[in-house]
């Protein structure tokens, strides 16, 4: 099992101008072992950002980032990552794309079907093996994308915003098997979402973040709901609309420093 | 699963609209040269100086039956191609390796865009003094003009492969090795495609080029026996068969293009 601690991390980007663009500043965060943490926070703040730091594909301009102890130094490969943008290869078919990961890690070839095959059935996508990704729905990519993570079972998951394009039944299938697959608390996630009601339904804890620049941790809210969990009856769950409502006052008030306006923000989706 | 539907009129209109463009143009093409005969015959045009169909498809058939053409078509099909080969593996593999180096790189691309800028085919009396009115001038020349080509489809399509790609098979594992193999050469195979017409195109100009200017055998050489001895229905039959032969071509990378990318054919 994985851990994943952020101390004092900053992270500056050269901005468009010439003038330094501070992103993260001073951002501590410990992801205990096999726990699922939510982070919410303004469009921009940094979360994607953030996960790209835990994964070393991009390096901290100040803190460390350590993931079981380990300070964090190059490209993380035994992680699972399940990026924002699209990320399947244009060239390579559903099975195909599905199968790098694996095929990359020298496993033997009956093996490597046998272990795709399953996944690919167990995200809905059977029948479209050998279809390129130009050939599939954008919810079709995302699910082909997130059994190409999970084929190769890694300890830590790092999603960002993996279901916000999905239609509404998909992402509450979607949700359910992620519940089913990784609430047994074997697996550390880290889970960005624009979706309150999504970050409390899965999430152990909710890591609110600042407005940026220079933005970190605002809070976190251990969420204290049950597991094992049903993702439609958490959500009647007495302390669900509670914590979604704490959650969103927090929230809300980082959003309007961008927005401005609080009453143009009508709901618990950013 | 897919049903088979009854086709509509309307959205899968592109059929009968490219059949009957190619009828249209095969159309257009034959009134061309039903006009050109008349206007020869009728004395509208010199056929001295322009000939006609007629005429210069029986020099072709006299060149294509004597074997008369032969030589002089294998001369500039080998020079064509060994410049195309030579100036193919050199421009990718300095492409590929200044891609690598990003000092590097900036240092020589300069140099490359200088010689992309040039009308390269200006070096040919030059290479004919260098290396004589043999095959190795003509080789010299279609390299040239290949080689910058090629270095540029490869050096663009490396440095702009999408990071984002390459940060995902990073994370899933992928070597140095697989990244070339997985992500950077299918990306390139796109450009490098698209460039392959243009550089067969000038593999053939620059042997026949060569060719032109100083030699004793080639489809160039014919071309400037032609207009020495004032023989129209020969120099027309001589580019009838140089863009027969680049159609030819044509027509073959398009086919492997097909199999060795067939996702863009998916797209
Ligand atoms: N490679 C980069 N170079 C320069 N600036 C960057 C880079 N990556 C991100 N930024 C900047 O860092 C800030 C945070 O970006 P990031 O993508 O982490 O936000 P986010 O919280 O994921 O936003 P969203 O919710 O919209 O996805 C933005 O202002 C962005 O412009
Ligand atoms: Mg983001």
């Amino acid at each position: 099992m994985t851990t994943v601690s952020l101390q004092q991390v900053s992270k500056v980007f050269p901005g468009t101008d010439g003038s330094p663009l501070p992103v993260l500043e001073g951002t501590t965060l410990e992801v205990p072992p096999g726990s699922f943490t939510a982070i919410v926070g303004p469009s921009g703040c940094g979360k994607s950002t953030l996960l790209r730091l835990v994964a070393g594909l991009s390096s901290p301009s100040g803190g460390t980032v350590a993931i079981n102890g380990a300070l964090v130094r190059g490209v993380q490969n035994t992680i699972g990552f399940l990026f924002q943008h699209d990320a399947l290869l244009p060239w390579k078919t559903t099975f195909d794309n599905v199968a790098l990961g694996l095929r990359f890690r020298g496993f033997r070839e009956e093996e490597v079907r046998d272990r795709c095959q399953d996944w690919i059935a167990r995200v809905g996508l059977k029948g479209f093996e050998r279809h390129y990704p130009a050939q599939l729905s954008g919810g079709m990519r995302k699910r082909a994308a997130l059994a190409q993570m999970l084929v190769c079972d890694p300890d830590l998951l790092l999603m960002d915003e993996p279901f916000a394009s999905l239609g509404a039944q998909t992402r509450v299938l979607l949700q359910q098997d992620l519940l089913l697959l990784c609430g047994g608390g074997t697996k550390t996630i880290l889970f960005v979402t624009h979706d309150l009601e999504e970050a409390v339904a899965l999430a152990d804890t909710i890591v609110v973040m600042r407005a940026g620049p220079r933005s970190g941790v605002k809070a976190t809210y251990p969420t204290g709901l049950p597991r094992p969990r049903d993702v439609l009856q958490v959500k009647s769950h007495p302390r669900f609309a509670t914590l979604c409502r704490t959650v969103w006052r927090d929230l809300a008030e980082e959003v309007t420093k961008i927005y401005g306006d609080r009453d143009a923000i009508p709901s618990w989706t950013i | 699963m897919v049903t088979e539907t009854p086709s509509l009129p309307g959205p899968s209109r592109s059929g009968p609209s490219a059949r009957l463009l190619a009828g249209l143009r095969l159309l257009l093409g034959a009134i061309a040269l039903g006009l050109w005969e008349v206007s020869a015959r009728q004395g509208w045009v010199d056929p001295f100086f322009f000939s006609a169909p007629s005429d210069v498809g029986r020099t072709l058939w006299t060149l294509v039956s004597t074997a008369g053409l032969y030589p002089h078509l294998l001369a500039t099909v080998q020079e064509a191609l060994s410049g195309l080969a030579l100036g193919f593996v050199a421009g990718a593999a300095l492409g590929w390796g200044l891609a690598q180096h990003r000092l590097l790189g900036e240092l020589i691309e300069p140099v490359m865009v200088l010689l992309n800028a040039i009308p390269r085919i200006i070096l040919a009396p030059l290479f004919i003094m260098w290396f004589g009115i043999g095959m190795g001038s003509k080789v010299a020349l279609s390299f040239v003009l290949v080689f910058v080509v090629v270095f540029f489809a490869v050096y663009t399509g490396i440095r702009e492969v999408d990071s984002r790609l390459v940060d995902g098979v990073l994370i899933l594992g992928a070597t140095r090795r697989d990244l070339l193999l997985h992500v950077h050469i299918p990306a390139i195979a796109a450009w490098v495609f698209g460039s392959l017409r243009v550089t067969v195109g000038f593999a053939f100009t620059g042997a026949v080029v060569g060719e032109f200017i100083a030699a004793s055998r080639g489809l160039g050489y014919l071309l400037n026996f032609a207009q020495n001895t004032f023989n129209a229905s020969l120099m027309m039959a001589s580019l009838v068969i140089i863009v027969g032969f680049i159609l030819l071509i044509f027509g073959g990378l398009k086919v492997v293009e097909e199999k060795l990318t067939p996702w863009k054919a998916a797209a």
